[in-house]
């Protein structure tokens, strides 16, 4: 039995099926505050610019990966695709999810007329971000480029805190 | 920490798992438990070829673990990956408040073992006796680096779990207690007959205050919504835990919203 991996669109009325894999990936998030975070990823935008969230799903249509996506203007390159908060879980046999989940970001960046691809890790070196980076060098990414991040501190009554325990960004509110 | 670490029988510092657990090795010279596995014909192994599944074989352990007893625990090293070969499971997160939220239930022919950062990211634990098949991790992804095909195999095997998840989350977007209920009932039946089982009459291998859990209702309201289903000839309720669909055409009325 191999599984026929098909790429899918999340939707509203997928978002709340999609959150037990965010939940393996980021422990302690609730139902509640991915909702609120993705749903702005769902709502149309110019066609000419579109951005989402696209799921890798099996044949029983269970959601296995996924990852947000966003078509942006550059500089350098006119357009990019850019795919941040990729969440694929440490499951054997996942390198055959790696590649459907990198190659549904490159068919989607050529479709929309992408020069190139940013994929983007926020969260540090976890282990598994470490693995799927040897996976992308090893498809041809470069992983040379130089970026840097820096916890800013909350406000004082702006944790975006909303009784669950887990602590939002000011951006993160902003994204709500 | 309560892992599956099944541990030598001649160890000396047993845990209380090692005392609810037998584990036995399968050399490869020894005909191998695949061969007379009843989960085989209905699990992703069946796909295996011979040499695939002598070479799974020649690294996995069958272990047996009593009713209630742990097969491992949220957060622990995440040493091992499993399949169930014969009862039922049941996988769940303990909340920041103590409170414990099953995700899933599992059944023979299905696999165990998702992680995060090498930790597991579940709890796991038998409903009734359980037989497991059981990898070391390191080792079976030491194999798939040797046979990059059986990589492909083994996704369909291992998304078991998130697959259980993801059908409560559904579940749970189902309004009322009937629907919730009823669709459960049918989720067991479709189950069941999945795995090569006739599926009806269902057996429930979970306790209602467990049903409840999973549903999110209180085990007064499972209860008294079977008791509803079987006043109104919908179900009937066996002996032995099992239940008969009598109206299988309206439950899945129910189980729609209609």
């Amino acid at each position: 039995m191999v599984d026929t991996l098909t790429a899918r669109f999340l939707d509203r009325r997928t978002i709340d099926k999609a959150y037990p894999l965010v939940r393996n990936i980021v422990p302690g998030m609730t139902a509640a505050r991915w909702a609120r975070f993705v749903r702005p990823h769902l709502m149309p935008r110019s066609p000419d610019w579109p951005r989402g969230v696209m799921t890798i799903q099996n044949a029983g249509g269970c959601i296995l990966s996924l990852f947000a996506f966003e078509v942006r203007a550059d500089l350098h390159e006119t357009r990019i695709f850019c795919m941040d908060h990729i969440m694929i879980p440490d499951l054997p046999g996942r390198g055959t999810l790696w590649a459907s989940t990198i190659g549904a970001a490159e068919r989607l960046a050529e479709m929309n007329g992408c020069g190139a691809i940013k994929v983007e890790f926020a969260r540090g070196p976890e282990r598994s971000d470490q693995k799927l980076l040897m996976a992308l060098e090893a498809m041809g990414y470069s992983l040379a480029s130089v970026r840097a991040s820096k916890r800013l501190k909350a406000k004082p009554g702006d944790t975006g805190d909303d009784g669950d325990g887990v602590t939002r960004s000011v951006r993160g509110l902003c994204d709500a | 920490m309560h892992s599956a670490t099944c541990r030598d029988e001649t160890s000396d510092t047993r845990s209380r798992f090692s005392l609810a657990v037998r584990a036995s090795a399968h050399p490869m010279h020894l005909a191998s438990p695949c061969d007379t596995c009843q989960a085989r014909e209905f699990s992703a192994c069946a796909s295996l070829t011979g040499e695939e599944q002598k070479r799974l074989a020649a690294i996995m352990r069958t272990i047996n673990v009593e009713p209630h007893r742990p097969i491992f625990d949220e957060a622990d090293p995440a040493e091992y990956v499993y399949t169930i070969t014969a009862g039922a499971v049941k996988v769940y997160k303990l909340l920041g408040d103590g409170r414990r939220q099953i995700t899933g239930f599992l059944f023979a022919g299905d696999f165990l073992g998702l992680t995060h950062n090498e930790v597991y990211a579940y709890s796991a634990e038998a409903l009734v006796p359980a037989r497991l098949c059981r990898f070391p991790r390191r080792r079976l992804e030491a194999l798939l680096a040797e046979i990059p095909h059986l990589e492909e195999r083994l996704l369909a095997m291992a998304s078991h779990e998130l697959a259980a998840a993801q059908d409560q989350m559904m579940l749970l977007g189902r309004k009322s207690a009937r629907e919730r209920v009823v669709s459960f009932i049918l989720m067991l039946f479709n189950s069941a007959t999945r795995h090569g089982g006739p599926g009806n009459p269902v057996f429930l291998a979970m306790s209602r205050g467990d049903i409840a859990d999973y549903l999110g209702l209180t085990t007064e309201t499972v209860s008294r919504t079977v008791t509803l289903l079987k006043k109104q000839g919908l179900v009937e309720l066996l002996d032995d835990r099992r239940i008969r669909l009598a109206n299988m055409s309206a439950l899945r009325e129910i189980a729609e919203g209609f």
